[in-house]
């Protein structure tokens, strides 16, 4: 069977994405890269400058201070300032959603799903190497990229731990924490190099389980007065709004709104039979075409102190 | 131990004020100070913080993870080379050269920037970086006319 076009594989979405011609086209376009720089290991000026001497073209992206979007590099990983930490490749939307965390230097914070740790070493890097971050990854081999990354980032207020993520020991509580579940992976589908797309695979029903489950520990993990960040890689609002909708209904959770100043489109109200809580609403839902990144949905929740 | 690096390379121990340090088999790993800790000793820990230094059987080793944080505070034992005979340093693990310093661990510096940890025995300069550090990409990613 041929591989279907974008507008077959998310025709389910047709009704939900603004403008869906115009989504479906960007699709065609090979995902932008985002640099990162570290400030734990360079400062941004003289990052920028070296650089722009070696003849790359970097913007920077409104609202985001650390974040450039790299005009002429295709493989980040080979540049020197890379191997060395002081920078890292990392999606735009991906740093919104830690963005969205806002962790302080005074906080002890839970990443919960880390590796590979571009969002943790974010977290350390706001918290200027201060406080405390727990970095939880369940399978063996991934705690290698997230050790490696750490270490090449200069990241030393991390501690990394093995668990089951629904199963993380209740002994402890964290005021803020980031729960960046694994998903269908929708919004990393754009045209490769070649122009090629990799289609991601259909989430059976086990994903949205795995996915309230992680949440509703992560919520029993919160402070009270805690933030806690929700996010996917994804447009399914099973693996969305569903899964936020679920915590509210088993916990004394509220959707609290995101203060950042970018492109996105407000959490569904509805979806097929379900009506979800006016305050999902405040939840953000990130499409390549608004804002030129990988998709992502994003939820900031409170836990009433 | 901070001693070790207080007179080699120059950096003060009050760097280190806002950090524990944790042994554990030959690595000391260098973590940010927070009293909350002990309340996190019970979960299956994996890694503290940074490798700093390890213990080799007759005397300590800085990390490359570790001088590229700390070395900004360093005053002595730098190397500074340029881009070509650093490109030499990772492609043939040594050069030859006075650097004008005492032999032993010393922090190797390229265009400003700390690189990491090279030991100097006289005569020559030896890398200590972990091999992974840098690919044959590395140098071909550098535009043209930019190496040195």
């Amino acid at each position: 069977m041929a591989n279907p076009t974008p507008e077959e594989y998310f025709s389910e979405y047709a009704e939900i994405v603004p403008d869906f011609q115009t989504f479906c086209r960007k699709l065609s376009d090979p995902l932008p890269v985002h640099l990162r720089i570290n400030t734990l290991k360079a400062t941004v000026t003289a990052t920028l400058l070296r650089l722009e001497r070696y003849g790359y073209l970097l913007v920077q992206e409104k609202s985001v201070p650390m974040v450039f979007r790299a005009e002429n590099i295709t493989q980040p990983g080979h540049i020197l300032e890379f191997s060395l930490g002081h920078l890292h490749s990392q999606a735009l939307s991906s740093v919104l959603a830690v963005l969205a965390l806002g962790p302080k230097p005074v906080d002890v914070v839970l990443d919960l799903c880390a590796a590979p740790g571009s969002k943790t070493s974010l977290i350390a890097q706001l918290m200027k190497n201060r406080g405390t971050i727990v970095a939880n990854e369940k399978k063996p081999h991934r705690l290698i990229p997230l050790r490696t990354n750490l270490k090449r980032l200069g990241v030393a207020n991390t501690i990394t731990v093995r668990s089951d993520g629904q199963h993380f020991p209740k002994r402890f509580t964290f005021d803020r924490i980031l729960v960046d579940v694994p998903c269908s992976s929708e919004g990393t589908l754009r045209a490769g190099l070649n122009g090629g797309f990799r289609w991601p695979s259909r989430p059976g029903k086990k994903l949205p389980r795995l996915q309230r489950d992680l949440l509703l520990r992560a919520f029993d993990l919160l402070k009270p007065g805690g933030t806690l960040v929700y996010s996917t890689c994804t447009y399914n609002p099973e693996e969305n709004e569903s899964v936020v909708q679920f915590l509210l209904e088993n916990r004394q959770a509220t959707v609290r709104p995101i203060t950042l100043d970018l492109p996105h489109t407000p959490g569904l109200d509805r979806w097929k039979e379900t009506t979800y809580d006016p305050s999902v609403k405040q939840c953000w839902r990130l499409y390549p075409h608004q804002l030129d990144t990988v998709g992502f949905f994003l939820a900031r929740v409170g836990k009433r102190g | 131990m901070l001693g070790f690096l207080r007179d080699r390379f120059g950096i003060l121990q009050s760097v280190f004020a806002n950090y524990h340090l944790f042994k554990r088999g030959s690595t000391v790993w260098l973590l940010s100070k927070d009293e909350r800790l002990v309340n996190l000793a019970s979960l299956q820990v994996k890694s503290v913080g940074l490798p700093l230094l390890r213990w080799k059987k007759t005397h300590l080793k800085p990390t490359t993870a570790g001088l590229q944080l700390f070395g900004v505070y360093a005053d002595k034992n730098i190397v500074s080379l340029r881009r070509g005979q650093l490109q030499d340093l990772v492609e043939k693990k040594e050069i030859k050269g006075e650097f004008g310093i005492s032999p032993g661990y010393v922090i190797i510096v390229s265009k400003k920037i700390i690189i990491g940890c090279g030991l100097y025995v006289p005569g020559r300069l030896v890398s200590q970086f972990p091999r992974h550090l840098f690919t044959e990409q590395t140098w071909k990613y550098l535009p043209e006319g930019k190496r040195d």
